[in-house]
């Protein structure tokens, strides 16, 4: 966990491809961190994918990259990624790396750098989501995009607000269903915003043993139990993710009770629906996450491999399934419950 | 603590460091001459990128590199507008004025320096320089792209004192080592700070961990798969179990005569290491 007293704040650099300096939210990023050092630089790259960074140390003090994104804008979802029996699930990434430090995450070990980079073109974004909804496959449901998987959107947005930006655009839009997933307890950035049918807010969730183990730097499951109740009481649409479920020592019980103080800390009537997953992380990613922070339990465990991808046991994988739907079941009807089970 | 390498072009850089340090004379094996004394080493490259990919690249070949911080430090010209004479500067891009190469140090510490940018240039300039907007040097974009291949960018550290605003060419050893002698307690401060950072982490085998494991691969002529499963046991078992695996060393005795007996010692070896 940060705590680090010699290093620089985070945002103490921003550094600025050439070409984004003429955008309007460039300008607000800028004034928003009047004491930044800015340095110029050709391509986003140059500053994100040097050799010979260490993704942890640049953990303690990250810097911001403002850059222009270039196409592809959406990318097609994986195995890995939950759809939640949605045929139409895209993803996009305006904005790369999180202000969390999860253990468990494929962020760990996906980029050479723990710094943020913030694109900056955001009409971009929109005009090829546009195109996607009207190209989109299964013409009976809608285009669902996750706009947060790379990164923690709803933490970044006193920073940027991508999801207030995203939200004004998803209102006008028919035929999108946008899923912003966070840990983050920051409602109070969207208290003002009416809620919008064709958004999704995803709160993930885990019992307090999890957060303090492996959630680094991520508010406590109460104050996300909070922020939640603000959203379902201004009327939003919440989906709650149990995602990873982790084989901590008696994890059964733990999330038995834990589940059962979720439901009695939220109306599960309210709840739009539920997704469950267990700890899987593509294998090379998984390999690099550990090279860099070799001290996580999580990278001794027993997993299987299939298709590139790593995760705990089938059998485990269906314990799980079987514990977590079980209590799932005694608030939420069947329709509201998804589980990753590749 | 950990070592920091201080590199300089010029002698006369490096002779008010070698002095407050105390640091003393020693030669490594490719003739190149160096001072150090416990965690400070100072080296002398020469001026020009062809002298520093020579020298610094043998230097750094042969030293260990585990838990160095490698500190640039010298005079450079400076931007008469943006920069003044004597006072010291954190680098924090660096640009090769030959190929437009960027590279960019990673600013992670609290120093308190003012920062500017840098350009190396392979001939000194001497005509007002306006077309730089920060300082100008010889050797800083070599430094980095040599020493980047032993050292990770947030132990690079680029520091510059502004001798001149590219007017003149300052040839005066007594010069130089005077504007370094005024900024020492500064530069003083910065290597403390850098040497009590958490900058470099201890890697979770040390080499007492990494002498042992050798010894038993060795000792138990084990394969390349079976000596790199026993490396992963052996970080498991530290990094989950937070203990030694200092009991190992009863197996440096053992004599392996076929590959039974191999495979039913290591494989004794995992189950302690997987317990």
């Amino acid at each position: 966990m940060r705590s680090a007293p010699d290093y620089l704040p985070d945002f103490s650099h921003i550094y600025i491809e050439e070409g984004a300096e003429k955008y309007p939210l460039t300008q607000d990023i800028l004034q928003r961190f009047p004491d930044a050092v800015q340095v110029t630089i050709s391509d986003y790259k140059t500053a994100f994918n040097r050799s010979g960074q260490d993704f942890i140390q640049q953990k303690k003090s990250m810097k911001l990259i403002l850059a222009v994104k270039k196409p592809p804008f959406i990318y097609e979802s994986t195995d890995i990624l939950q759809d939640a029996g949605f045929d139409n699930f895209v993803y996009t990434t305006p904005l790369l790396n999180c202000l969390y430090n999860c253990q468990y995450c494929f962020l760990q070990g996906m980029y050479p750098s723990a710094n943020l980079v913030a694109f900056v073109n955001e009409d971009d974004f929109f005009n090829e989501v546009r195109n996607a909804i009207s190209h989109r496959e299964n013409r009976d449901q809608p285009l669902v995009l996750s706009i947060s998987y790379n990164t923690d959107l709803l933490a970044f947005e006193n920073i940027i607000p991508f999801c207030k930006h995203w939200i004004e655009f998803a209102a006008n839009q028919p035929n999108v269903l946008i899923e912003i997933r966070t840990k983050s307890a920051l409602f109070n950035a969207l208290k003002n915003i009416d809620p919008n049918r064709n958004v999704l807010l995803s709160w993930t969730l885990s019992p307090k043993v999890v957060v303090e183990k492996y959630e680094w730097d991520t508010p406590p499951l109460a104050k996300r139990l909070k922020a939640v109740r603000q959203a379902l009481a201004r009327g939003w649409n919440v989906r709650l993710c149990f995602d990873p479920v982790m084989i901590i020592p008696e994890w059964q019980k733990v999330y038995s009770r834990f589940l059962d103080d979720v439901f009695s800390a939220l109306p599960a009537d309210q709840i739009y629906d539920t997704v469950v997953g267990v700890f899987r992380m593509n294998k090379d990613f998984f390999q690099r996450a550990r090279k860099r922070e070799p001290r996580i339990d999580i990278y001794y465990k027993d997993y299987e491999l299939k298709d590139g991808v790593l995760s705990i046991a089938k059998d485990k994988r269906a314990e799980v399934k079987a514990v977590i739907s079980e209590k799932l079941d005694q608030y939420l009807e069947k329709k509201k419950i998804d589980i990753w089970n590749s | 603590m950990n070592h920091i390498l201080i590199t300089t072009a010029l002698q006369a850089e490096a002779q008010p460091l070698i002095e407050h340090y105390q640091l003393e004379k020693k030669q490594c094996s490719a003739n190149i001459f160096y001072f150090q004394r416990g965690v400070i080493t100072c080296l002398t490259t020469g001026v020009g990128e062809k002298n520093v990919r020579k020298r610094l690249g043998a230097f750094l070949n042969e030293t260990v590199c585990r838990n160095t911080i490698l500190m640039n430090m010298g005079i450079a010209g400076g931007n008469q507008d943006a920069t003044e004479i004597g006072k010291l500067y954190l680098i924090n891009k660096i640009t090769d004025e030959k190929n437009g190469k960027v590279w960019l140090p990673d600013a992670l510490l609290k120093t308190g320096l003012p920062e500017m940018p840098l350009s190396s240039v392979s001939k000194g300039v001497t005509d007002g320089g306006n077309q730089y907007a920060g300082l100008v040097d010889m050797e800083g974009a070599a430094i980095f792209e040599t020493a980047v291949q032993f050292i990770p960018v947030h132990c690079l550290v680029f520091l510059k004192i502004v001798s001149d605003h590219m007017d003149e060419i300052l040839d005066s050893p007594e010069q130089v080592v005077s504007l370094i002698n005024k900024q020492l307690p500064e530069i003083d401060g910065l290597i403390s700070l850098m040497q009590n950072s958490g900058l470099v982490r201890t890697p979770l085998l040390n080499d007492q961990h990494e002498h042992l494991l050798n010894g038993l691969k060795k000792s138990l002529k084990l394969t390349a798969t079976q000596t790199y499963q026993l490396k992963d046991k052996a970080e498991g078992f530290i990094a989950v179990q937070d203990d030694d695996i200092a009991f190992l060393s009863q197996y440096l005795k053992v004599e392996i005569k076929t590959k039974q007996e191999r495979t039913k010692v290591f494989h004794e070896i995992c189950t302690r290491l997987s317990a």
